[in-house]
């Protein structure tokens, strides 16, 4: 061992490491306990998601309202006015994963594979004009921006593609480990029933494609993304560029090493010059400085000016915000009633009227993620272009459990309100009707009363008419929550009994109750009705109750 | 009957057990069995001590389950509802035979099904995972992944003629079944019967490519249950098999060594809808009488009844 490296203080850029990797962890953490039976962990199982400083402001402009659950990402954004793009090197766990992946791809492919590039004013100004086009589209209202907030997209990466992925591993591993466990003692029976569902969402191509993307650029440049693309990372560069606290040269022996090693190639080659709005603080260069002469302070005495021309001209910047507004309009018109299809969907319970809704939604995939019946799905084309990857409950997957309020409570932006189960009862998604033309009952005369049996709401009622042979189901309208139970079980391949977004609730403000009740609903689960008193009895008339023959 | 005479009834079977299972050979011990007891058994009084005294009428666990057999229980536990909605089985009396099973020195037990509605707030509504943890922790599950189930043909089948079954079942000595009595809008009735279809992994293709009342019959060809212990303690008489309904409470157990039987005489003795009905009315009975899987004539049968 080398006695002087010991001795010599944690240097300050293995400090960011140390810290990413906690802040990437405490991302994990909070994702993993985004699940329903999951005790409340001790930070809001949302936190990163609402710390984004691209989503938080321009939220702001696209709902119109002050969202007081994104006041994280604020707070990073005015934070960044003192001490820089420190988000970008020490908290954003879709950096903390690039820079992780770089580390990864070095080991397999050598240290040459990945160049730092150089200041590169050019390619560096694409973030700031996708930054004025996301602007531009939020300032008449619309919502495109979840295609550049870092946070959404990276949960979206975790949740929706890696997770799924383990536990089809964990699965598959069950499955192989099964003969071992089956020959365990009686005192761990437990174990041989142990269980692990896989869960699946459409669109994971996507996000293979998009992430695959991203991280394989890793090894054309460090931070290919946060560098180039980001528009979160622009902004926080534009906030960054007059920041007290930021790299300051004190001495200087013009050897180059900073600038050869900065992984955001912010600094000039002599290394004097540095650019204040890509610097992510990380302090790499401090720490092989030769004559320790940079630190990160309010002051210096070497004059480091802001390298000039990272940012676009100001009629780029104009034109790229009025492409946007045009990106706006067009998608405005779009989401015409008639041309968009999100609101002829089953949206979450909760989910505020469809044009809000789409204002908010981040595509984070929170709602996905924590759903137990993996009901909830991102939207392909099903929504609409507006509504692309918007979350939607497709019940032939998973229905929308009654005991269920998960998808409002870890929705970042309230796209989908918080409502306490009293209140979500009364959300109605929808309203089941039966496909007479496939229906076993009514087409084929089988006795199949499966919606009946799996209704929580006890909404289908069973009729036997006097001239059919076997009783068919009757949706009661009223009772229906649009659960999708029935839509589930049907034992038909295309089913035969299926959730039509007739009737849903889609309220601006969690008044479920009133308005349902309003609505002469009747939404209350079976378990909860009193047993001995049915309310409803269509059996009657002389005939044989249903089920029973002459 | 009287208490007298309910515990002579008690000690006459342990006797016959006794002298059963010390003098005589296997084969002439299982004629004993059969030919000595009742072939129902009703029992009336609180729900697990019904339970074990209806077993008891009939000849008592030892005369089902041996020492050192694997046994799988299977109850009604698969909706989200606590016992007051009479759609699942009572815990107490799952919990009773579970403890009769363990008596009597079975290998293993298992409570197995497989759940329509959320599987582990099922569990926890029905509250038979906790009866069952009460006795043995870990062997009360609703399988819901592939992994358990393996395929197997069903030799006797007329119409369906294989599916999935879940391992532990194709594997057991002995099957129980221990319905709640409930109305079924499809079939009339869910019983002991009609409930063997919680133990199989694809339990839709019965609706849909087959006659339900004939793969029924087919499905216990395979499954027959060996005891069926009907939880009558709460009748669901409207409604069934999910409610809202009528819940009667006659606060019967019903037992037999034919889950015809005993499923006839369940529809013999509650009122359904209202109404009072012959066993032949529910025509997967009628189909599962004519195809000598057992007798729904309980007009013939001997029944022994108690109460405690």
């Amino acid at each position: 061992m080398n006695g002087r490296k010991n001795s010599r203080p944690p240097s300050p850029f293995r400090r960011q490491r140390i810290i990413q990797a906690l802040s990437l962890l405490l991302f994990f953490w909070l994702l993993r306990h985004m699940v329903v039976t999951a005790a409340e962990p001790a930070l809001p199982p949302d936190l990163f998601l609402r710390l984004d400083p691209l989503a938080a402001p321009l939220l702001l402009l696209t709902a119109r309202d002050w969202l007081p659950e994104m006041w994280p990402g604020l707070a990073v954004l005015g934070a960044t006015f003192l001490a820089g793009r420190f988000f970008c090197g020490y908290i954003c766990p879709f950096g903390g994963s690039l820079d992780f992946c770089r580390i990864l791809l070095r080991k397999l492919f050598g240290t040459a594979a990945t160049r730092p590039g150089k200041l590169d004013p050019a390619g560096r100004k694409i973030k700031y004009l996708l930054l004025a086009a996301l602007a531009g589209t939020a300032l008449p209202g619309v919502n495109l921006f979840y295609w550049g907030a870092p946070l959404p997209l990276i949960a979206r990466f975790y949740a929706l593609l890696i997770h799924p992925l383990l536990l089809l591993a964990s699965n598959q591993g069950l499955a192989l480990l099964g003969p071992l466990l089956a020959g365990m003692s009686e005192n761990w029976v437990g174990l041989q029933y142990l269980q692990i569902l896989p869960r699946g969402y459409h669109g994971l191509f996507f996000l293979l494609g998009f992430f695959g993307l991203a991280f394989g650029l890793e090894l054309f440049r460090p931070r290919f993304w946060c560098r180039y693309l980001c528009p979160a990372g622009a902004l926080l560069g534009l906030c960054s560029r007059r920041s007290p606290l930021r790299r300051r040269v004190q001495e200087c022996v013009n050897c180059g090493k900073c600038a050869a090693i900065c992984p955001m190639s912010a600094i000039s080659q002599d290394g004097r010059q540095t650019g204040h709005g890509e610097c992510l603080g990380c302090r790499t260069c401090a720490a092989v400085c030769p004559v320790k002469g940079i630190a990160f302070s309010p002051a210096g005495r070497i004059k480091s000016a802001n390298s000039p021309a990272a940012l676009p001209e100001r009629r780029a910047f104009l034109g790229a915000a009025g492409v946007g507004v045009l990106v706006s309009g067009a998608t405005l018109a779009r989401a015409l009633p008639g041309l968009a299809s999100g609101a002829e969907c089953l949206r979450p319970p909760g989910s505020l009227p469809e044009n809000e809704f789409l204002r908010r939604c981040l595509r984070c995939g929170a709602c996905m993620k924590i759903c137990p019946s993996n009901g909830l799905q991102p939207a392909w084309a099903g929504a609409g272009l507006p509504g692309l990857f918007s979350p939607l409950l497709l019940p032939r997957r998973g229905p929308c459990e009654p005991d269920c309020n998960a998808c409002g409570r870890v929705c970042p932006s309230q796209a989908i309100l918080r409502l306490p189960l009293a209140e979500k009862r009364w959300a109605k998604l929808g309203t089941a009707a039966v496909k007479a033309e496939r229906c076993l009952a009514l087409a084929e005369g089988k006795r199949c009363v499966v919606c009946q049996e799996v209704c929580p709401y006890g909404a289908v009622k069973l009729v036997q008419a006097s001239g059919q042979g076997v009783p068919v189901p009757v949706v009661a309208a009223e009772r229906c929550f649009g659960c999708g139970y029935c839509e589930k079980h049907c034992p038909v391949q295309a089913p035969a009994i299926a959730v039509y977004p007739a009737g849903a609730l889609r309220l601006e403000r969690p008044d479920y109750e009133m308005a349902a009740r309003a609505a002469g609903l009747d939404l209350v689960p079976v378990s909860e009705r009193r047993p001995d008193a049915p309310d409803y009895d269509d059996f009657g008339g002389g005939g044989l109750p249903p089920g029973f023959t002459d | 009957m009287d208490r007298r005479n309910f515990l002579k009834w008690q000690a006459a079977g342990l006797v016959c057990a006794g002298v059963a299972f010390n003098r005589l050979g296997p084969a002439a011990r299982a004629i004993a069995a059969e030919t000595a007891w009742p072939d129902l058994g009703v029992a009336k009084g609180a729900p697990a001590a019904a339970a074990r005294a209806a077993v008891n009428l009939i000849g008592g666990m030892p005369r089902f389950v041996k020492p050192g057999q694997k046994v799988v229980i299977k109850p009604n536990m698969s909706f989200a509802m606590g016992p007051e909605q009479a759609t699942n089985t009572h815990p107490e009396v799952v919990r009773e035979v579970l403890i009769m099973c363990r008596e009597a020195g079975a290998g293993s037990v298992r409570v197995l099904d497989h759940a329509l509605q959320n599987p582990g707030l099922s569990l926890e509504r029905s509250g038979i995972l906790d009866a069952c943890n009460s006795v043995q922790r870990g062997i009360c599950h609703q399988l819901m992944d592939g992994q358990f189930y393996a395929e197997a043909a069903i030799p006797q089948a007329v119409a369906m003629r294989n599916n999935l079954f879940m391992k532990d079942v194709l594997e057991a000595d002995v099957i129980i079944a221990v319905p709640v009595a409930k109305s079924h809008g499809g079939a009339g009735v869910s019983l002991a019967l009609k409930g063997q279809m919680g133990l199989i992994l694809d339990r839709w293709v019965m609706h849909s490519r087959y006659s339900l009342d004939a793969s029924i019959v087919d499905l216990n060809t395979k499954i027959k249950p060996h005891l069926a212990v009907i939880d009558a303690s709460r009748v669901l008489s409207t409604g069934g098999p999910g409610g809202p309904g009528k819940v009667l409470t006659p606060g019967e157990v019903i037992a037999s060594a034919d889950p015809v039987a005993a499923d006839a005489l369940t529809v013999a003795s509650y009122e359904w809808y209202g109404l009072k009905y012959e066993p032949r009315q529910v025509s997967y009975l009628r189909l599962a009488h004519e195809r000598g899987l057992g007798r729904m004539d309980i007009e013939n049968l001997a029944i022994q009844r108690t109460t405690i």
